[in-house]
């Protein structure tokens, strides 16, 4: 890590504990230290620690992004089956509401690879929930994985997504890390890892 | 979620260094209890199976659990060996936490985990407990945990418009993906009701409120509804909606996943090699075979009686575990195992480190260094062993 990249680690660090003092208050109230909070009380609270959580996840996930190595992963075998599978099921629970509709195309049967199997997950299902987001209502979001000789390849092809937008940014460096790579053109996300 | 820190030195960097991967603790394995509401019993059955899991010999700690003065849990809670909380002060305001620090000195087999959607008191090494949890698996420790289904991150939007509830602390679907099991703790809502007025779920004075808003009827059904479905699509791996390229049908399940235990005849360790292919192909879903290479002097006319028994003893443990068990002829044990993995499509190899010496490797070569050396796209997990049997 570079000096800068350091100082800034260091910075966003010290960022976080400062939001400690402002979530903390919120924490305590939310749980009922000085008694219940009446509905209006409850509303403004939760929505002030919403705010204050989410400020703190991008703190955090900022400094994970400039600290993540390749050394820190594990390398266990994966039937990405299983998590595009698992993956799919969420995203048509999370779409449902929208009329969403998420259209999965396996090619059968995918390699096993070797990866960290839980930040790849995460990674997956980051990129897919800003698919479905991205999706219009009513709108089809279709995922796609097939295996070449050297890579896996999943693509999501739905509504354009940022790729500057923090959770996505952190999808990208875990792929990254794991020797892949990941674009974004128009409506189509691709990811491509090393088998 | 960000890294988290190894416990046994640095991790694998992604090369194909086995001796590394051996080094690597196994990551721990999540079950997950799931219901409609509080009350159904989540933590009950948390506890009762940890009691369960003790009396079998596991080492099971109590990382976090709130009995809501429920004396039923508290109850199950027994003599179970309980974490001490962490203890925050703040401005005069004491509050308790999950310690996972703790924990991981106490190194368990399994910790119960409560309220897995719980958002962590702030200053805490991470913010949310199924953070926790997670480092806790990288970290080897197994976790048996719990959440309402109203705290699915996909089920927000649908939860908040259906019951009027707006859920803040939530749990990304995908944790509930990592669950090597879940179970869903399905009870009616005329029965949870009734529990509720029982004061066995809130203490009576919050009862009534409880009854007239969330704990209705008709919430408690929608929520039944959705714990059963989301429970369904995470255990089914082969939805409708998954189309497969080849026929539309799923594929005939082929070699590439499947696993070779090798078995000689006398180690010390099969015992614990064995459970430890027995959890592999567990999670892998995956078909295993356990092959045992007879050579010449392990011929049934010349083969150590002590020696013979103990084989047959491995065998029978093999197959109670699943295993199908295979039996080759063949003077080099490596190649043996080699073309016999090759010929039924066998992705992964376990195979117990060699206890040869020194000068053995020298002289005779080692079955193990043979299987690496000549394995081309099949992988060899080489397992080591404490000198006490365990598995490491």
């Amino acid at each position: 890590m570079s000096d800068i990249d350091a100082a800034i680690v260091r910075a966003i660090e010290r960022g976080v504990r400062d939001l400690d003092d402002v979530r903390l208050p919120l924490h305590i109230l939310l749980e009922n230290q000085f008694g219940d909070l009446n509905d209006n009380q409850l509303e403004l609270v939760g929505a002030a620690r919403d705010a204050a959580e989410t400020a703190a996840a991008r703190l955090r996930r900022a400094r994970d992004l400039l600290t993540l190595q390749a050394e820190q992963l594990r390398q266990e075998l994966i039937r990405p089956a299983d998590v595009l599978a698992s993956l799919v099921a969420s995203l048509q629970s999370r779409s449902a509401g929208r009329g969403v509709r998420v259209a999965a195309d396996i090619a059968a049967p995918l390699p096993t690879m070797r990866g960290d199997r839980i930040r790849l997950q995460e990674a997956l299902s980051l990129v897919g929930a800003a698919c479905v987001a991205a999706t219009a209502d009513r709108g089809t979001l279709s995922i796609s994985a097939s295996a070449g000789d050297q890579h896996l390849v999943i693509a999501f092809d739905g509504g354009a997504i940022d790729p500057a937008e923090i959770d996505t940014t952190w999808a990208a460096r875990v792929v990254a890390v794991h020797g892949g790579t990941f674009s974004v053109a128009g409506p189509r996300c691709e990811i491509r890892l090393p088998r | 979620m960000g890294p988290s820190s190894p416990r046994d030195g640095p991790r694998l960097t992604p090369s194909s260094d086995f001796l590394t991967l051996v080094r690597q603790r196994e990551r721990g394995k999540l079950k997950l209890y799931i219901g409609s509401a509080a009350g159904v019993g989540k933590t009950y059955r948390m506890l009762a199976e940890a009691r369960e899991l003790r009396a079998r010999g596991v080492d099971v700690v109590v990382g976090f659990v709130e009995t809501h003065g429920r004396a039923e849990t508290q109850a199950q809670i027994g003599d179970l060996e309980v974490i001490p909380r962490r203890r925050i002060e703040y401005r005069g305001v004491r509050l308790e936490e999950m310690d996972p620090d703790a924990i991981l000195a106490r190194d368990p087999e399994l910790a119960i985990v409560d309220e897995l959607a719980h958002t962590n008191v702030p200053g805490s090494p991470r913010a949310k407990r199924w953070e926790d949890v997670i480092w806790l698996l990288d970290n080897g420790i197994s976790v048996i945990s719990a959440v309402n289904v109203q705290h699915l991150e996909s089920l927000n939007d649908v939860v908040a418009e259906t019951l009027g509830v707006i859920v803040r602390e939530t749990l990304p679907d995908w944790v509930l993906g990592l669950a090597d099991q879940v179970v869903n703790l399905d009870i009616s809502a005329e029965d949870l009701r009734q529990r509720l007025v029982e004061g066995k779920i809130y203490a009576r004075e919050k009862v009534p409120t409880a009854l007239a808003n969330f704990f209705t009827a008709e919430n408690l059904t929608t929520l039944r509804e959705l714990a059963l479905r989301e429970v369904a699509s995470s255990v089914d791996r082969s939805r409708e909606e998954i189309v497969r390229r080849e026929g539309g049908e799923p594929a005939p399940r082929k070699g590439v996943d499947r696993l070779l235990v090798a078995m000689s005849s006398n180690p010390p360790y099969t015992a614990a090699l064995l459970r430890r292919a027995s959890r592999i192909a567990g999670r892998l879903n995956s078909d295993w075979y356990c092959v045992y290479v007879q050579t010449p002097d392990e011929a049934a006319d010349r083969i150590d009686a002590t020696v013979q028994r103990k084989l047959v003893e491995n065998i029978q443990l093999a197959q109670t575990m699943g295993a199908e068990i295979v039996q080759i002829p063949g003077g080099d044990v490596a190649a043996a195992l080699l073309d016999f993995a090759r010929a039924r499509g066998v992705s992964l190899i376990l195979v117990g480190q060699s206890r040869r010496s020194w000068w053995q490797h020298v002289s005779r070569g080692s079955v193990v260094d043979r299987l690496v050396r000549n394995a081309a796209g099949i992988d060899v997990l080489v397992v080591s062993f404490t000198s006490g049997g365990t598995n490491p």
